[in-house]
């Protein structure tokens, strides 16, 4: 008996200053912190250059944050947080992380016996690859995308668009620096980086760019040059047309038309917003 | 014995194979390869062109900066090409391409006798400079930078390193053995140049006859002392054999003149002998050519931008090599191929013809690589830290203050590539750190 | 380019080109040779009995650790020996006429729990084979603490249930009596392993040869083990304890007084050889992945366990403390650590603990 009274006033005391406690230490939180952080996509991926979800939504209602700034969250996210926070949302273009190089079939030099990582490998001799500034294939990007977008296929980064947020995770991590993020507008790219002769490049890349120009006088729009025996476009008048990537006589150029069109992200739906405007 | 005080392995000395070959000269290649950055510092800028006639010892790209030596050409013959490749480090750079015309003709003028008392330590570092004179141990750098230390650090000792703590090479023993009487007046010249009365010749236990040579050629010399030293690598390094002969220890991020000493190799002290005295540039060094795949070990002095290929040959090599190392098997760069050119920096050249693949393993928390780290360093912190990507931890874990000497890998029961961890760490903390920098 | 010097390619990989021939392999089985002789005690002792429960352990072991790594699809590494270690450190701290489904549970209980559960080799916190025997002391503790023990004749590979004696441990006798303890054994008794205790854990001369041979190969620091013991025999005999008659004495004080310094440590060396700490000081605190990383760690860890051996053999429920001694330690490990980091070549002073 003396235990029961015991025990039944201790769980008072105790419930009695937890309820005490609760209200003098309170911490005042703007609720829509919450609200914020609820419709964030919660992946903590960094993309907004801040530390996760939580902080970019104190960030938000804070007032030092885009609204815009969660990239993969993309337009969805930004409408909706825009909305808890009473102001006008500007359009967020969707963009997709893209890798800039073909080189699926490149033998090996040497035989690597190091770390198998590509930042490791790429320390011993810029890799064991024959073309040395292409992809070293032991997939460091793969394991850095937090949305499960890039694959290994045969020992090749395959990027799943459709999964893909433009988080900038594998830009900052492939030691050669292949990927980039673009607007999904712009079709076309130059799947090589390579500024080596085309002889040389044609000795150890099927797919290779070799510096033969054919783009460069194929482009009605002066978008692409052969700069240092390699092609380079300039997004800024390139109008993804796709001519030069039919010219390119190594595949060197690609189009991404068809991939986008079947997994529905290309044509780009405009938003409300900018067909009202319109 | 004197000995450094924490860690050190024994690997195997392998010395055996090419120790009793005498210095052999050989003869010039057809061709040869110079890249412009074969030291520390900035890369020497060309001043020939595809086409141009050179001749034996002239300069074929001069300075750029305090921090740079000038190239030189080991023969006369023709500029046939410049090309940008990557050296052993990975720098691309140019590399200046001489077609040797077979007559070996010097410069005018170059080669001249000088009498070294009678020059002062400024016009010796001159000229060390412009023989393009770098740290013939391995790690070239320019030598006329090393013995201008700043005016706020005073030295009181020059120590002369001849060690050679890596297994195999024998390079610096048989400059000690063939050229003795050199390489104690390049001893002398530079504790000239650097105003010091004192040196000490460091040399392992493992090469008494040397010992004895150099100790006998500096008996006279009242500020000159021999000592030997265990056999314990890495007993060569600055560090260590700093600490070691005078019980100083050289802080993280510091550099032996802030405990007032200098090193110097005594391959550097051959050169500066044949620079100041004779007026030659660094145009040839003592390479060692070993390892059980080469048929004739031997040490060579080969012309600078010679190729390894041409080497190999010479002496023999197995084809079934499976490794081919450039410097020591504890931190030398294994090749992708034998068509590299030999550098200033290139000691020795090993081709292994049996080679185990690593098969890491996790790790077991032994704590050897701790036990044997001269640095006291904690190789399984820094490694744990580094798979965990904590980058921040990388600069209180002293993970770039490793000298990467490769004890810990050797000691790890695990097969751990723990210099290769440190390597990628230390590049990823510079590139956070440019990235922080740039935040603010 | 110049003619191919080679057939096929070169292998190029990051220095060093050139690595010590050790291995894990080696390490592991190097401990299990260590610990042949006192096997062969137990042989001679116990009986085949008692090497039956050694292999049926060690097998246990390491078909389940095979089983769970092919689940969890990893590489299968049972051949580098240290689920077989494992399975003959458990096997060693079980009683030798224990029934044989007991080392096969405790076998599993810590392969599969204690060691793979915890991402495998090198992952583990706490001792597998001490998990094990903690495991099988809470979930059996009827067949495992037992404070008589038969003893064989000594005639090797004898029949078990053929002349058996029981008699009381050695631990048992001096946590009631300890003065009383030379009247049932004598010291050669405890040396040589004559008395009942566990399998592998009675012979103090096979453990200690066995521990010096890991010594000089290098595999075990000298600090631990002598710490261990050294902590042990001191605090058993100045600490009071009961003097087998309802009251407390300070065995350095009485004993001084009755028989000198000599007999003082007679008794300390007695409280050193009985029991697990032999096996437990060289063989288990050891473990590489469970204790501390440096030498100065070590020792602290060392002198921890031994603290806690005292205080269980002396106050505590049990006649012995090893076993839990040392997974107590294992806990602080981490915190030995942090506070015994080296002071790196050529900074001057303490070393921040900030990590």
């Amino acid at each position: 008996m003396p235990a029961i009274i015991i025990l039944c006033s201790l769980g008072l005391l105790f419930g009695v200053g937890l309820f005490i406690a609760s209200r003098v230490f309170k911490v005042y939180v703007d609720p829509r912190v919450v609200s914020v952080e609820h419709v964030l996509p919660g992946a903590n991926c960094g993309a907004c250059g801040l530390a996760g979800c939580s902080s970019f939504a104190k960030a938000i209602v804070h007032g030092s944050a885009e609204i815009t700034g969660c990239i993969p969250g993309g337009e969805a996210v930004a409408h909706l947080v825009a909305d808890i926070m009473g102001v006008e949302a500007k359009t967020v273009e969707k963009d997709v992380a893209v890798m800039m190089c073909h080189g699926r079939d490149v033998q090996d030099r040497f035989e690597y016996d190091g770390i198998k990582t590509c930042a490791a490998a790429n320390l011993i001799h810029g890799g064991p690859k024959e073309c040395s500034v292409g992809c070293i294939g032991y997939g460091d990007c793969a394991a850095a995308c937090s949305f499960d977008a890039i694959h290994m296929v045969d020992g090749f980064p395959v990027v799943d668009e459709s999964k893909c947020t433009a988080c900038g995770k594998c830009v900052a991590v492939c030691p050669k620096r292949l990927f980039k993020t673009l607007p999904v507008a712009k079709l076309v790219h130059v799947g090589c980086v390579n500024c080596e002769s085309g002889k040389l490049v044609r000795r150890y890349c099927k797919a290779g760019c070799i510096g033969c120009k054919k783009c460069e006088t194929s482009c009605k729009f002066d978008a692409i040059h052969v700069v240092n025996n390699l092609a380079v476009i300039d997004y800024e008048k390139c109008v993804s047309c796709g001519i030069c990537a039919k010219e390119c006589p190594t595949g060197a150029i690609f189009s991404q038309r068809e991939v986008r069109k079947a997994a529905g992200l290309w044509p780009v739906k405009k938003s409300k917003e900018a067909q009202a405007q319109q | 014995m004197k000995t450094f005080s924490h860690g050190g392995v024994y690997p195997p000395e392998m010395k055996h194979l090419s120790k009793d070959v005498a210095l052999e000269k050989i003869a010039m290649p057809k061709t040869l390869i110079l890249p412009v950055l074969q030291h520390i510092g900035s890369p020497a800028k060309s001043i020939v062109s595809v086409g141009d006639l050179v001749k034996k010892g002239q300069v074929l790209a001069e300075a750029s900066g305090y921090v740079s030596v000038p190239v030189h050409a080991p023969t006369s013959g023709e500029v046939s090409a410049i090309v940008q490749r990557a050296i052993v480090s990975g720098k691309v750079c140019d590399h200046i391409v001489i077609e040797a015309d077979g007559q070996e003709e010097w410069l005018d003028g170059i080669l001249e006798k000088r009498e070294w008392q009678s020059l002062d330590g400024e016009e010796i570092k001159e000229i060390i400079k412009n023989c393009g004179v770098v740290g013939l141990g391995g790690a070239a750098f320019p030598t006329h930078v090393k013995l201008s230390p700043p005016e706020d650090k005073p030295i009181d000792v020059l120590i002369l390193n001849g060690v050679e703590c890596e297994p195999y090479m024998t390079c610096d023993y048989r400059v000690m053995i063939d050229r003795t009487k050199a390489v104690a007046i390049g001893l002398r010249i530079m504790m000239k140049a650097l105003g010091v009365e004192k040196a000490i010749i460091g040399v392992e236990a493992n090469k008494p006859d040397a010992f004895e040579k150099m100790r006998d050629a500096v008996w006279s010399d009242s500020g000159i002392t021999a000592e030997m030293l265990k056999v314990k690598y890495p007993q060569g390094a600055e560090k260590q054999l700093i600490e070691a002969l005078l019980g100083r220890e050289v802080s993280p991020g510091k550099l032996p003149f802030d405990v007032g000493v200098v090193v110097q190799n005594v391959g550097t002290a051959l050169a500066v002998y044949e620079a100041v005295c004779e007026g030659k540039p660094l145009i040839e060094r003592a390479v060692t050519v070993t390892g059980e795949g080469v048929e004739k070990p031997a040490n060579l002095v080969v012309p600078i931008g010679t190729s390894v290929a041409d080497l190999l040959l010479r002496q023999g090599v197995d084809r079934k090599t499976k490794k081919l190392v450039m410097g020591g098997p504890m931190m030398g760069i294994a090749l992708p191929s034998a068509d590299i050119p030999v550098v200033k920096g290139t000691s020795g050249i090993l081709a292994f013809n049996k080679t185990v693949l690593h098969r890491p393993g996790p790790c077991i928390r032994c704590g050897k690589c701790i036990e044997v780290c001269p640095l006291h360093g904690m190789a399984a912190e820094m490694v744990a830290a580094i798979e965990a990507g904590q980058v921040e931890k990388y600069e209180h874990l002293h993970v770039l203050d490793c000298v990467e000497c490769g004890t810990c890998t050797f000691a790890c029961p695990s097969h751990r590539s723990l210099v290769h961890y440190i390597k990628r760490a230390k590049a990823e903390y510079m590139a956070w750190k440019s990235e922080q920098s740039k935040k603010k | 380019m110049s003619e191919q010097l080679f057939d096929g390619k070169l292998v190029v990989g990051p220095a060093p080109h050139v690595a010590t021939k050790d291995s894990i392999q080696r390490i592991m089985w190097s401990v299990i040779i260590a610990l042949v002789p006192a096997l062969i005690v137990a042989a001679i002792y116990f009986g085949y009995y008692a090497l039956m429960v050694v292999a049926v352990s060690m097998i246990s072991a390491v078909l389940c650790e095979a089983a769970i790594q092919r689940f969890r699809g990893v590489p299968v590494t049972v051949s580098d020996g240290s689920a077989a270690l494992t399975g003959l450190l458990l096997a060693f701290t079980l009683p030798p006429n224990v029934p044989l489904y007991l080392p096969v549970i405790g076998s599993v209980f810590a392969i599969a729990i204690a060691k793979q559960a915890f991402g495998g080799l090198g992952f583990n916190i706490w001792n597998p084979a001490l998990a094990g025997r903690a495991f099988l002391l809470a979930a059996y503790s009827g067949q495992i603490v037992m404070t008589k023990w038969p003893i064989l004749s000594n005639y090797l590979f004898g029949n078990i249930t053929v002349d058996a004696v029981t008699k009381a441990t050695p631990c048992a006798i001096l946590k009631e009596a300890p003065l009383t303890i030379f009247s049932h054994y004598s010291l050669m008794d405890l040396f040589i392993g004559r008395i009942p205790g566990s399998i592998g854990e009675t012979s103090a001369l096979a453990l200690i040869a066995g521990g010096i041979f890991l010594i000089v190969k290098g595999y075990v620091n000298w600090r631990l083990p002598l710490s261990y013991i050294a902590t042990v025999m001191i605090f058993t005999v100045f600490l009071p304890v009961s003097d087998g008659a309802g009251g407390t004495i300070f065995l350095w004080k009485d004993v001084v007084l009755q028989g000198g310094w000599l007999d003082l440590v007679r008794i300390s060396t007695a409280e050193a050889f009985s029991g697990g700490l032999m096996l437990g000081a060289f063989f288990m605190a050891t473990d590489m992945v469970t204790s501390p990383l440096t030498g100065k760690g070590q020792t602290i860890f060392g002198v921890g366990c031994g603290i806690l051996v005292a205080l269980i053999r002396l106050y505590g429920g049990y006649p012995e403390g090893v076993c839990y001694s040392i997974l107590i330690m294992n806990t602080a490990v981490w915190v030995i650590d942090r506070l015994t980091v080296p002071r790196f070549f050529g900074v001057k002073g303490h070393v921040s603990k900030d990590a």
